[in-house]
């Protein structure tokens, strides 16, 4: 018997990344991540207001899919272009990552692509040297971890990527230190609390004109299922809030969207009602907005 | 994932919490979708959802003449496994072809009616292809059944002129094929029913998106995949209100059993959408497609629940596909 409580977030659903030009990240999405746009339309109002954004009610928005074909999406919609807004110097959703056959391979692809490379492939080394990773900046400040498993033993914990280009299997969250994170996650939805651990990120401290050798706390947190984590970042209290357009969502990696067997979870702050979620993505459920312990919005869509 | 581990780094806690989560997951194997064999032998059951099980139940029984072979309710460990958990309770009967065919059957399980739901009109399973000895006697009987024939007995087109289909649609808004050779000479290939009407040798699936679900079938379940033809298909045509004159893509999948095809039409987004269904239960109409296969552990998918032996023999476990099919992976042999 497994005596651990099971995670109530299963898995991921739909990334959602904010752009003023969601043209121009459909565009090197498809072209050079090999997704492809499986539908197109406006955020309607209740969904807006679902968010605490109805400033988002009628903007135009893209969901794409994964050449592998699974259900699991980046959705891209339009906002107002949000000055001084710089990656992974603020709090929330800094990166998703992306499970790919070989990491060496798409490098070679796009170094030839507008993507702006911001960390070569390597290995992370130690324990995990048979995981191989890069990261690119794309057109919405959007920063993308691009992950590949060398060995891919029988036990592998990485999710089979299913064609060059995979799923999203890792979403990467800031907050001041680890620990109100992870207490956060591990209460509220019945998270394992794993081991922190203390690294350099270079990505980050680049980012964050800090000395390459920088360590940070950071850690995993599996969701439900197989193949599905929350990466928690601690940054320095310097870094505050990201700036955002008023009844807008936050630029860049904007939210997160996970699948839940039902919206009936305790002591969440509900930003808005629940709604019946329209669209590919939600899959025909009812989905319902809470704000994390650092002001992150994760979309909670009742299905499998 | 990001940089290599710093100095004084300590990975051990995920890595050890990795190998137990791996093993309770039984995190997918190694082998490579392009090299491994076919690991999918064909249909196991067809799923579908109706308001009222009963009802269902005797018209398919007076139509094509299937049996009762088990009934019951869904249990919490069959409703999780299908990420379905307001499934749980709901009533179901498990049916038989006349043919007394042990590779198949078909499930008839209670969901809730869903407001706005219509046949044929959105993505993912939209009908069940089953082979049949005589679409015209099996004509009259649908009729007298009271199910709807929305696509009366008639040569599947020029080039296939040997095969007769009709399709018929159920109480829940579930539609089934009925097809057959009419010459005797079975030019196609098609397998052979023991009874006026036998196992299913197609289920089709309505998709958004051609690319992703012949990658996904072929690349992630190993299935053989055919080649891209465009067709005109009336009842796709008729429910979401275009010209009959249009052709569509339309592109299959097999299995390694004779009669084992997945079919994907090409839906027009601008006249679809996904299908709605009742908070926590299964889509209505034709629910879900059970596949069986040989080889569970070389099926490359992420699943809603670990597999686990729900009934009674080898692991199961379902997924959700690229245009919102519900899918279960049932190991048999």
């Amino acid at each position: 018997m497994n005596a651990e409580p099971t995670p109530l977030l299963k898995r991921l659903k739909i990334n959602t990344v904010a752009a003023p030009d969601i043209g121009l990240v459909e565009q090197w999405y498809t072209e050079w991540l090999g997704y492809s746009t499986c539908e197109k339309g406006e955020i309607d109002e209740a969904l807006a207001k679902s968010w605490a954004a109805p400033a988002m009610a009628g903007r135009p928005y893209v969901l794409l899919q994964p050449e592998s074909g699974e259900d699991v999406f980046i959705r891209v919609v339009e906002i107002d272009e949000v000055a001084g807004y710089t990656p992974m110097t603020t709090l929330g959703w800094n990166a998703f990552e992306i499970i790919i056959d070989d990491v060496y391979k798409l490098n070679d692809k796009l170094v030839n692509s507008p993507f702006k490379i911001i960390g070569e492939p390597a290995s992370l080394g130690g324990d995990l040297d048979f995981i191989h990773a890069m990261q690119v900046l794309g057109p919405a400040g959007d920063v993308l971890y691009l992950t590949c498993d060398r060995v891919r033993a029988p036990d592998t914990l990485l999710p089979p990527p299913g064609a060059f280009v995979g799923r999203p299997f890792i979403v990467i969250l800031a907050g001041h230190g680890v620990d109100d994170t992870q207490g956060y996650y591990s209460k509220t939805f019945h998270m394992k609390r794993e081991e922190d651990m203390q690294t350099s990120i270079g990505v980050v401290s680049e980012a964050q004109g800090l000395p390459g050798d920088h360590i940070y706390d950071m850690g995993f947190m599996f969701l439900g299922q197989a193949g599905n984590f929350i990466e928690y970042d601690g940054y320095g209290k310097q870094f505050g809030a990201r700036p955002c357009t008023e009844g807008q969502l936050p630029p860049g990696c904007s939210t997160v969207s996970f699948s839940v067997d039902s919206l009936d979870i305790p002591d969440l702050d509900w930003v808005g009602d629940a709604v019946d979620g329209q669209g590919m993505g939600y899959g025909g459920g009812r989905t319902r907005t809470a704000r994390g312990p650092v002001g992150e919005l994760l979309e909670l869509i009742e299905g499998p | 994932m990001t940089d290599a581990a710093g100095p004084s780094v300590s990975r051990r806690g995920i890595v050890s919490g990795a190998a137990a989560v791996a093993a309770a997951t039984s995190a997918s194997g190694s082998a490579s979708a392009e090299t491994r064999a076919n690991p999918i032998l064909g249909h196991h059951v067809a799923t579908i959802g109706v308001p009222d099980v009963a009802k269902a139940q005797a018209m398919y029984e007076q139509a094509i003449g299937v049996y009762e072979v088990n009934k019951g309710t869904v249990s919490e460990a069959v409703a999780q496994a299908w990420g379905a958990p307001k499934m749980i309770g709901k009533p179901w009967v498990m049916m038989r072809c006349e043919s007394g065919d042990e590779t198949f059957r078909l499930r008839i399980v209670e969901v809730d009616p869903v407001t706005g739901y219509s046949a044929m009109s959105t993505w993912g399973l939209n009908a069940i292809e089953m082979i049949s000895s005589d679409i015209y006697e099996v004509n009259e009987r649908v009729l007298s059944a009271g199910f709807e024939v929305i696509g009366e007995p008639r040569p599947l087109s020029e080039a296939y002129a040997s095969v007769h289909a009709m399709q018929v649609k159920g109480p829940g808004e579930e539609v089934f094929y009925y097809a057959g050779d009419v010459t005797g000479e079975n030019e196609f290939g098609l397998i052979q029913p023991k009874s006026l009407v036998d196992r299913p040798f197609n289920a089709v699936i309505g998709t958004q998106n051609m690319t992703a679900s012949r990658t996904f079938y072929g690349r992630q379940l190993g299935m053989s995949l055919g080649e891209v033809q465009k067709f005109k298909v009336r009842v796709v045509a008729d429910a979401l209100g275009y010209s009959r004159d249009v052709a569509i893509e339309m592109a299959g999948a097999r299995g390694t059993r004779p009669g084992s095809s997945l079919e994907f039409d090409a839906y027009n987004v601008a006249l679809s959408g996904p299908r709605p269904r009742a908070p926590g239960q299964l889509p209505p109409g034709v629910s879900m497609v059970s596949l069986a296969t040989d080889d569970f552990d070389a099926i490359n998918v992420s699943f809603i629940s670990e597999p686990a032996a729900l009934y009674g023999g080898g692991p199961v476990a379902a997924f959700v596909g690229p245009s919102g099919e519900w899918v279960e992976l049932v190991q048999v042999g």
